[in-house]
């Protein structure tokens, strides 16, 4: 059932068992847990099922260190939460991303790789990820686009998944399924302004909630499950001061700190020897029905070797501009737009129109046709000029002698799409940082509460990762004969590119950790001394990791609800 | 990112073309018996006459020796080159059943295995190949 919580009176305490704080991948799939069982859950969403200016306008906040996204653009407050928006690229954690490796420091989750695995299966449907495969050779024995043959041992190929755009929200998919759970009440509107505690601190026994429209009210629970987002976690037990002046579960200054992200920045370039080099792979394409994406980096071995932070670069092909030219042209996109409602056996619209601009094309071009053959028939003269020429030359010939459309298909039919040179994008798994930190900051929101301030920082380490990983990558490449590889960046590991940015992932802010000195939560996401809070989503990572956070978060929230429910017996 | 790195495209390709085209491009070079002395003397020539791009490998090789100003001596580049493991037991000089272009091709994919390279204005060059374009700017 979902409830306006604007028109909940003020003042009103609403009683519930379990109270998750945030509808987003991992309050929905913990809700979805619950679901059916003895015991009632009560869903707190800030936003609405829509998007919507005041409610996002609570996300705003100032922003110091390296340059990042707009607060309130960096996520969505409404119900699905940012899944209504994600990029969707997914690709588990390795074994080597939950080790605590001495070169890093203040890495190490206090579970590994073992634990989440069998929630990592069940989180890949729940995030509607395609296969459960998630092997590159495997995978490979099926791609008709192969990898770049990098057979130094050095540097390898990575698989990632990619979700359809139709099926990435999770309010999409379980928008139903939350409304009918007959013990599942969803509060929207609803904003937790505080979590209260015990005199000790050492229980949670309630949480405030407010709405924008005015009206404020109080719940209370046995068990609470904060799962409000990367800086929204911290800031909400920052907020809750009441007992510790330093915020709920603050007790050792570690809420906030260690903030992570997977820093995006443009740090170098390939220029193959051969400017048609096969690298489809890399790009998003299909295999059967499963969306993929490849991207390099270096092996597991070289990574410990090393002693690099990982660094996986996305590889971005620019495409010779005379192709790219033709592609924009009005006959192409007729020619294209024919084809496709000939093969749909479908009525195009402006027939006449699209008919006379591929027409116009051929006539351009007649030239270099056998005048009165019934079908387009080369010119034995114009055919020699293009067999005999070089690649670039041919990318000049074909379109002045056969027209746009017959350029295009030429790159269609034998891929023959000639590269000016693939840009490299970085992402970083970084050194888990103390100074990079979510804190409460000066400004107020409408609910009259601290605004958040950011201050995003890398580590010398990251720099010199990128680096290295790229030197390395680029000497593969040599290796290889496929090409040499340019370092877009500057040597100073303390410096970073003006365009350095996120990759859109909030991590690291109420990290994992066994000892309390060292992290907020315990192995089981519980705030260490609070009996019955628990912390669910990408905050809890100790470490940004080298796959992606949501299946990662989904397989925690999983693993936190089978841990609720023994308790809860 | 600092200006200097701060390459234009058509300077970069212009860079990578001689990086990358230079020791390949001409492979098929044919193999020449270099026992005579006054044939050593011709190895400069013959070694930096396997650079298509010529000019693009001289700004490559003026930026080596800059790096590398010990090494700004055709006779050093060439003992470099000529002493490389991959050149065979006869060295540079006498390899008579191969051709140029083949032993340097083999040098430069040894030096990336073996992380000789160097890093010239961002680009990542073996060794062997940036000598090879300082060798061209000096003659």
């Amino acid at each position: 059932m979902f409830i306006d919580a604007r028109t909940i009176p003020n003042d009103q305490t609403i009683e519930t068992d379990i109270c998750i704080i945030g509808a987003g991948a991992a309050g929905i799939t913990l809700a979805r847990q619950f679901s059916g069982q003895p015991y009632r859950v009560t869903l707190l969403e800030s936003g609405g099922l829509k998007p919507d200016s005041a409610t996002q306008s609570l996300y705003k906040g100032t922003s110091t260190g390296l340059p990042y996204y707009p607060l309130d653009a960096a996520r969505l407050r409404m119900f699905g939460g940012t899944t209504n928006h994600w990029g969707a690229t997914c690709r588990p954690f390795s074994k080597i991303d939950f080790e605590a490796r001495d070169w890093i420091p203040n890495s190490g989750w206090p579970i590994r790789k073992d634990d989440v695995q069998p929630y990592y299966d069940r989180a890949r449907a729940i995030c509607w990820v395609g296969s459960p495969d998630w092997d590159l050779a495997s995978w490979q024995r099926r791609d008709r686009l192969p990898i770049l043959p990098l057979e130094g041992g050095r540097a390898e190929s990575r698989v990632a998944q990619v979700v359809p755009v139709a099926e990435r929200s999770f309010a999409k998919h379980y928008h139903d399924e939350i409304d009918r759970a007959p013990n599942v009440t969803t509060y929207l509107n609803a904003n937790v302004t505080e979590i209260e505690t015990n005199d000790e601190a050492s229980a949670v026994t309630g949480v405030r909630i407010a709405c924008l429209s005015g009206n404020r009210f109080a719940l209370k629970a046995r068990v609470f499950i904060l799962a409000a987002g990367g800086m929204e976690n911290a800031r909400i037990l920052l907020l809750s001061n009441r007992r510790q002046s330093a915020g709920l579960g603050n007790q050792n200054d570690l809420v906030g700190r260690y903030f992570m992200e997977h820093p995006r920045l443009e740090a170098g370039m390939i220029i193959p020897s051969d400017r048609h080099l096969e690298v489809g792979f890399y790009e998003n394409h299909r295999v059967a029905n499963t969306r993929l994406r490849g991207y390099l980096g270096l092996t597991e071995e070289t990574i410990r070797k090393e002693k690099l932070v990982d660094v996986q670069l996305k590889m971005i092909p620019v495409y010779s501009a005379a192709y790219q030219e033709s592609h924009k042209a009005p006959e192409i996109e007729s020619f294209k737009y024919l084809m496709q409602k000939l093969r749909h056996r479908e009525l195009p619209d402006n027939f006449a129109t699209h008919v006379s601009n591929v027409a116009a094309d051929l006539l351009t071009a007649q030239g270099s046709f056998l005048p009165m053959a019934p079908l387009p028939v080369p010119k034995p003269l114009a055919l020699r000029k293009i067999i005999g020429a070089e690649a670039e030359e041919k990318e000049r010939l074909l379109p002045s002698l056969f027209g746009d459309i017959a350029f295009a298909v030429n790159e269609q039919i034998f891929s023959n799409t000639p590269i000016d040179y693939i840009r490299l994008s970085t992402r970083i798994d970084p050194v888990p940082n103390p100074d990079s930190r979510v804190k409460l900051g000066s400004e107020r929101d409408p609910l009259g509460l601290p605004r958040i301030e950011l201050h995003w920082q890398l580590s010398p380490l990251d720099k010199h990762s990128v680096r290295r990983t790229l030197e390395i990558i680029g000497a593969e490449l040599g290796r290889a004969s496929l090409g040499r590889l340019q370092i877009a960046i500057d040597q100073d590991d303390t410096t970073w590119t003006k365009d350095t940015r996120g990759g859109w992932h909030h991590m690291g802010t109420t990290r994992m950790s066994d000892d309390p000195q060292r992290g907020v939560v315990d192995r089981n996401c519980q705030v260490h001394g609070i009996s019955n809070l628990f912390i669910a989503g990408s905050s809890v990572f100790p470490t940004a990791g080298s796959g992606t956070p949501t299946m990662l978060l989904v397989s925690l929230a999983l693993r936190l609800a089978d841990h609720i429910k023994e308790r809860m017996r | 990112m600092s200006d200097e790195l701060l390459l234009s495209r058509r300077q970069a390709l212009k860079f990578a073309l001689a990086a990358t085209v230079t020791l390949f491009a001409r492979s098929q070079l044919p193999g020449v018996t270099l026992l005579e002395r006054g044939q050593q003397a011709l190895l400069p020539t013959r070694l930096a006459a396997l650079l298509t791009h010529t000019e693009s490998a001289k700004v490559i090789g003026a930026e080596y020796l800059q790096q590398y100003p010990q090494e700004a001596d055709t006779r050093i580049l060439l003992d470099q080159i000529a002493s490389h493991p991959a050149a065979g037991d006869v060295g540079l000089l006498g390899a008579i059943d191969e051709n140029l272009g083949q032993v340097l091709n083999r040098m430069v994919r040894q030096d990336f295995g073996a992380d000789r390279v160097v890093e010239l204005r961002g680009w990542i060059l073996s060794r062997t190949e940036a000598r090879l374009c300082a060798l061209a700017t000096l003659l």
